[in-house]
């Protein structure tokens, strides 16, 4: 097997107006990239950039009835999903991929114990009995760091606190053994002891698999803690991608800089944090030429409202969406 | 800035009735808070910050202790008591969107307090509605909208604005950025800050987020399942040898520029919940440097060099 | 064109769940089919000069013909007449019975809902044990209590129903104003300085025309079957559809069925209930706050 683990090409997702009459929403337009065996590549951008559904249309959760696919491909070692059929396309997500969200609570059944919210997927998927399986679910809820797992699989939600429960929810998607393990937002709604705790478990079970994660997240902070590359996301488009530390230390996007520049600093006071004027363009209205961002550019020239850069590399593993010249981001 | 504090709370304390249990949400918390000064309040979900906040402005019942502006109590004042002291302390809430009240739209939401307090009606009223949105960075043509036609950042903007209508001393923000982006945020940090600059406002600063304290607070107060286990100014508290809870605190939160995070599978623990505290020191389950002694009593406030801290330890 | 238009964002809620609902087909025909039938009964008649309460013993039980479309009942009244003047009764029943539980109940469960404590306590224990009393017992005595020559009057009918109507409204105003108290818009009012009074009007009234506008559009329905089936039982108001109905039972055969007495109220009974089921079902879709975009 060669080859990256997952292709994401040209993906473009749409979401349909309650009015019949309105445009749909151009939520992700155009995003491509790959994702390595063994690898954590981060995704990050404000809200409503475009990230969550991403992560979302990689599994097929897109939200019903108004969300949908509306163009591109998505690979998993070299099958398009976007090509298969229900069942298949069902088979393979729930085996290889497997995704983690903010909020536990959304993900488990609060009327259902843990137990058996964890074993659902594998004996439903086949192959292995009931016991087995819970075997299996207690080493796992143990492994992410639960006390007392064998008791805790007789429990239901509400009796885990939030940071349990995320662990729990971890080990859900961990029994299938994925390859590819989509996390959004994971640790927000966390207290920031406990989320320590979770990213410090993420990145001892990436130690020991190998598994791929696919990070999504607004907090910068997290992502330079246990990302290898990161895409930054604007108006649902890709603006730049790279090396965590390189890009986080010198940013070739003007977006990428703001960013970086408004995220106010444990290390040291800022004498004044950079803001955005503005708002991100919406992504309902007609297509407009130009660059999304440059209404709010600090380097916007008027070649920039005439067409929309594309992706290029510019250097070794460095891609970014913009005109300016490098010195000028400095 | 010299003189008596603009704000002194002692031995504060708030309780709620959950089922048939008693939780003592807010635990003997004293603090200080000057005229044109930022504290930051920090700590974890439920540790009472909110609370806290709600007491002093009067819209908790207080168990006991006293809550002081400028000398005057505000413990056990009756309603109609309040209504002048609501000129001095406003309030401003982290949900934007909970916040404003979506059938008003923005200059009935900024013009309320002036219609109550001040009695402007009619132009005088629609004037000083536009000063204030100019002042939040707001412009003034949109008054007419409701809050569903604004973003977070502005909607935030127009709860900082109905909270100035009345030109308070005293401004209490509870996690007013947390549900913004960064870069909203940022914008609604150095508003905040121009504003204390320009109206010499004090600022009594609820938040999670260290690295904000870091920008904004002059002095922070730590909060643990309802007590302040550290009172320091802002620069020796991020210089390290504190309380352990505020030093983990500090280690916990993932730095833009910092290594990467240490894979370990084994750390679990939990906050306790506030409704069965844990013995003598609170914090003790949780502490690497926790003696046997820590287990049994309970420290108080001690000074230590850089500020007071409720630890044996570093007194 | 722009100035002419109001922006959608200088519009409240309130309009865009009017939106909302405008585009909801069922509930438009539903109230299209109200206002027409309320156009019949009160209307019409003046129109046609009909008369429904001149008897003519001689023609009783005729069948419809061209002078009495609807033919005529067993004492030669005019049944088209009886049929939509007795229609205005039973819309009027239905409105003003609403509008009388409605009133009571939002007030009643405002007050208990915002001071809670023990006052919340007490008013809703009453509710309670008023709602735990049988109801029709409860209607009957109340129109017993009014004298004989007041029976038939649609009064006696309208205090009755109202009175017990108002229970559920008062429940789910309550509830809701309990939820609203918590919001933090309530809790910034009290902190601007904002009096009782203005938070109950001006923050927490308004929400509450949500729940309000939905119960009210499903409790007419309900009013109006009672009211048709007290008048079945012979204790509503002399002219209305459900009188009617009880009429037409009574002269029921095996060897003449006079089917008009029947059909004609039933039918329009039938549309005005389901009309204002569709159009509280859209109300409560338009408002439903997870509709919110």
């Amino acid at each position: 097997m060669s080859g990256p683990l997952l292709e994401v090409d040209a993906l473009r997702v749409q979401i349909d107006a309650e009015d019949p009459d309105a445009r749909p929403v151009r939520a992700v337009d155009g995003v491509s990239f790959e994702i390595e065996r063994g690898e954590v590549l981060g995704l990050v951008g404000e809200s409503g950039c475009g990230k969550t559904l991403t992560g979302l249309a990689l599994l097929g959760r897109l939200p019903r009835p108004r969300g949908r696919i509306a163009g591109g491909a998505v690979r998993l070692d070299g099958i398009d999903l976007t090509a298969l059929a229900e069942p298949e396309r069902r088979a393979i997500r729930g085996r290889r991929m497997a995704m983690i969200f903010q909020d536990p609570m959304t993900s488990l059944n609060p009327y259902l114990r843990i137990g058996d919210q964890l074993i659902e997927g594998a004996v439903w998927q086949g192959g292995v009995t009931r016991r087995a399986a819970l075997r299996r679910a207690e080493a796992l809820l143990a492994r992410v760091g639960i006390p007392d797992a064998r008791a805790r699989l007789r429990s239901f939600p509400h009796e885990l606190s939030g940071g349990m429960r995320q662990r729990a929810m971890i080990a859900m998607a961990l029994l299938a053994e994925p390859d590819l393990l989509i996390a959004d937002e994971p640790t927000t709604a966390l207290d920031v002891t406990i989320q320590a705790q979770i990213l410090a478990l993420l990145a001892a079970l990436r130690a020991e698999r190998g598994m791929s994660m696919l990070l999504i997240t607004h907090d910068l902070g997290v992502v330079a803690g246990l990302c290898d590359r990161v895409l930054v996301m604007y108006a649902g488009q890709i603006v730049e991608s790279g090396p965590v530390r390189a890009l986080f230390d010198r940013p070739y996007h003007p977006y990428t800089r703001a960013l970086l520049r408004s995220t106010p600093r444990i290390g040291a006071r800022a004498a004044r944090l950079a803001s955005l004027d503005g708002l991100p363009p919406r992504l309902d209205a007609a297509p407009m030429p130009g660059c999304r961002f440059e209404p709010r550019c600090a380097l916007a020239r008027p070649a920039c409202r005439e067409a929309e850069p594309a992706l290029e590399g510019i250097a070794e593993g460095r891609d970014r969406r913009c005109i300016a010249g490098l010195e000028e981001l400095a | 800035m010299s003189g008596p504090p603009l704000l002194a709370v002692e031995d504060l304390s708030v309780d709620f009735r959950v089922g048939e249990a008693r939780l003592r949400a807010v635990d003997s918390v004293s603090l200080e808070l000057r005229a044109g000064e930022t504290l930051a309040l920090v700590g974890e979900s439920g540790c009472g910050k909110s609370t806290l906040a709600r007491a002093i402005g009067g819209l908790v019942r207080v168990r006991h202790g006293s809550v002081r502006l400028a000398g005057s109590e505000l413990v056990g004042l009756s309603r109609r008591a309040w209504k002048p002291i609501r000129r001095r302390v406003q309030m401003v809430f982290q949900d934007p969107d909970a916040s404003l009240n979506p059938r008003m739209n923005a200059a009935a939401l900024i013009g309320e307090p002036m219609l109550v307090h001040r009695r402007l009606r009619g132009r005088e009223l629609d004037r000083e509605v536009c000063k204030l949105m100019e002042r939040v960075g707001l412009d003034p043509t949109l008054r007419t909208h409701f809050p569903h036609a604004f973003s977070g950042g502005q909607r935030q903007r127009i709860g900082i604005a109905r909270a100035l209508a009345v030109e308070p001393e005293l401004l209490l923000c509870d996690e007013v950025t947390s549900a913004l982006d960064v870069s909203i945020q940022a914008q609604i940090l150095e508003l905040l800050r121009e504003l204390q600059r320009q109206l010499g406002i004090a600022i009594l600063f609820i938040t999670h987020d260290l690295a904000v304290v870091r920008h904004l607070a002059d002095r922070v107060a730590v909060m643990y399942l309802g007590q302040i286990v550290e009172t320091a100014s802002a620069e020796a508290l991020f210089a390290g040898a504190g309380h352990p809870y505020s030093e983990a605190l500090l280690a916990a939160v993932p730095r833009v520029d910092g290594p990467p995070i240490a894979a370990a599978a084994d750390r679990s623990d939990e906050v306790p919940s506030p409704l069965a505290p844990p013995p003598g020191c609170r914090f003790h389950p949780r502490c690497a440097l926790a003696l046997e002694r820590c287990t049994r009593e309970a420290p108080g406030e001690y000074p230590i060099a850089t500020g007071r801290a409720r630890c044996f330890l570093r007194a | 064109m722009k100035a002419a238009r109001r922006s959608a964002l200088e519009v409240g809620p309130g309009m865009r769940a009017w939106a909302r609902l405008r585009r909801n087909r069922a509930a438009m025909a539903g109230g299209w089919l109200l206002i027409g039938t309320s156009l019949l009964c009160f209307v019409l008649p003046m129109l046609l000069g009909l008369d429904p309460q001149t008897t003519d013993p001689v023609r009783h039980l005729e069948a419809p013909g061209p002078d009495a479309w609807l033919g005529r009942d067993s004492l030669g009244r005019d049944y088209l007449a009886r049929v939509l003047v007795g229609g205005r009764t039973s819309l009027l029943v239905g409105l003003v019975a609403t509008a009388a539980s409605v009133t009571i109940g939002v007030l009643y469960g405002m007050v208990a809902g915002y001071y809670g404590g023990w006052l919340d306590e007490a008013m809703m224990r009453l509710v309670d044990f008023l709602y735990g009393l049988p109801y029709m017992f409860i209607v009957i005595l109340i129109m017993l209590l009014f004298s004989e020559t007041a029976r038939g009057e649609p009064l006696p009918v309208f205090v009755a129903l109202g009175l017990v109507q108002w229970l559920t409204m008062a429940r789910s105003v309550r509830g809701e104003t309990r939820a609203l108290r918590e919001r933090e818009f309530v809790l910034a009012a009290r902190s601007s300085g904002a009096g009782d009074a203005r938070i109950l009007l001006r923050h927490v009234l308004p929400n509450l025309l949500g729940v309000i506008i939905v119960y009210a559009t499903l409790t007419v329905p309900a009013v109006i079957i009672l009211e048709s089936f007290l008048s079945f039982l012979g204790l509503g108001v002399d002219l209305s559809w459900g009188q009617l109905v009880s009429e037409g039972v009574d002269v029921v055969n095996p060897i003449q069925s006079y089917w008009w007495l029947l059909a004609a109220p039933s039918a329009l009974l039938a549309t005005t209930l389901f009309s204002l089921n569709f159009l509280g079902d859209g109300m409560r879709d338009a408002f439903d706050p997870r509709g919110e975009a």
